[in-house]
């Protein structure tokens, strides 16, 4: 129903809106740290923070012009906003991806003992947003257990990266403090910031491939295009002819049309009871569907 | 074994008892010609027995396909019974609901004493 759909989108927005607030004070201490020392592992964490600060500004925007509408001209289509948005985003993950690997292997060809204020800034910051990520990890984990969600799993899945990030970046920085009198330990943070790099990478690999995809209007998939002749098959009574059927994936939306012949003995009412019926039954069965059935008496391609 | 999306028709007209035998798959590429070979044998006859023993695949074309074939018997109250279909194919007819209103025999002499009868 259309009023879930606006408070889903506004509920979405304000968390949007909280996620940008903390990106930004990340932002600001990771720029600082960065600019105030000469670590290859602290310009990963900065490019990284960037790029999700970037990712969630997007996100924001794109639904904020979603839950505004799209007026007359983009009626259809707003929904890939959001696909867009992602592209762009993985766009400069790639991009920071060859900032990081280049700026890495100058630091393992050209080797360096870190140093600066920036290493002290980044190591105040990892222990309290270890804290905070390991703390609400744990707590999200405890929710999981006792009731189980898609929404609580990608919640604990999401602090549990950040949680295993910050202990990453505060081990590498550790340990080149820790060992800074051995010569091998130049090594730590450009191979740290490498391991950093490439995790950028598979994720943006991950992005480009379901975000093109879903960009892409796609032939709905064989099981689900059985469910839809399951349905008219359960309902075969009702109806006198199937003259065609035209579905198609686009973004997470389904569009179907069936085209339906009716016997004209009935009445205007018993046919729309028949329509509505399908209808639902359709749309309970394959998420995220709308269907539209339409009378017709000749056959369509 | 038959070849990827391939479908070969065979009809032969025995007594006004018309019997189509289907070998190979019913899919997207094979549905077009399918569907205007057997309309074309609806719009001939009252009574049809397809035999499915050779067929080795259905797809959700096909499926739709054989809707639009009951419908079309139906409408001119006709008879059509599909016979020894393949286990993975039964399956497919099973999972979609198509046994609600098919009619099945287990063997083509059956299909024939059901339209005799």
């Amino acid at each position: 129903m259309t009023v879930t759909t606006e408070g889903d989108g506004i509920s979405k927005e304000r968390a949007l809106r909280g996620l940008f607030c903390a990106g930004l004070v990340d932002v600001i201490l990771t720029t600082t740290a960065f600019l105030l020392s000469n670590s290859s592992v602290l310009l990963a964490d900065f490019l990284k923070t960037t790029i999700e600060l970037i990712a969630i500004t997007l996100s924001w925007v794109a639904i904020r012009r979603i839950n505004r509408g799209g007026g007359k001209t983009y009626e259809y289509g707003l929904g890939k906003l959001e696909n867009i948005s992602s592209l762009g985003v993985a766009l400069v993950m790639l991009l920071s991806f060859l900032i990081i690997t280049a700026n890495s292997v100058r630091n393992i060809l050209v080797p360096g003992h870190i140093e600066g204020v920036g290493l002290w800034v980044s190591i105040v910051a990892q222990i309290i947003y270890l804290g905070i990520n390991g703390s609400l990890y744990f707590k999200n984990r405890r929710l999981l257990k006792l009731s189980p969600s898609p929404l609580m799993d990608s919640q604990t899945r999401l602090f549990m990266t950040r949680f295993v990030g910050n202990a990453f970046i505060l081990l590498s920085l550790g340990l080149s403090m820790a060992f800074s009198a051995h010569k091998w330990s130049s090594y730590i943070d450009p191979t740290a910031s490498l391991i950093i790099a490439f995790s950028i990478l598979s994720a943006t690999l991950g992005i480009f491939s379901s975000s093109v995809c879903d960009l892409l209007d796609r032939t709905l998939e064989e099981e689900r295009q059985v469910m839809i002749l399951g349905e008219l098959a359960r309902h075969f009574h009702d109806y006198e002819e199937l003259h065609g059927i035209r579905s198609r994936r686009s973004g997470a939306q389904v569009y179907v049309e069936i085209f339906l012949e009716f016997d004209p003995e009935k009445k205007v009412g018993e046919v729309q009871a028949v329509i509505d019926k399908l209808r639902r039954s359709i749309e309970e069965k394959i998420q995220g569907s709308k269907v539209t059935i339409a009378m017709t008496t000749e056959g369509v391609s | 074994m038959s070849k990827p999306s391939s479908l070969e028709i065979t009809h032969h007209e025995d007594d006004g008892l018309h019997i189509l035998h289907l070998t190979g798959r019913l899919d997207t590429v094979t549905s077009p010609r399918a569907e205007s070979q057997i309309i074309e044998v609806i719009e001939k006859g009252d009574t049809i027995i397809v035999n499915l023993k050779e067929l080795v695949f259905i797809s959700s074309a096909g499926l739709r396909l054989i809707l639009i074939f009951m419908k079309r018997t139906k409408k001119k109250n006709a008879r059509m019974i599909f016979c020894a279909p393949g286990e993975s194919v039964l399956k497919v007819f099973e999972v979609s609901n198509f046994l609600e209103f098919l009619e099945i025999a287990e063997s083509i002499e059956e299909a024939v004493l059901k339209m005799r009868s």
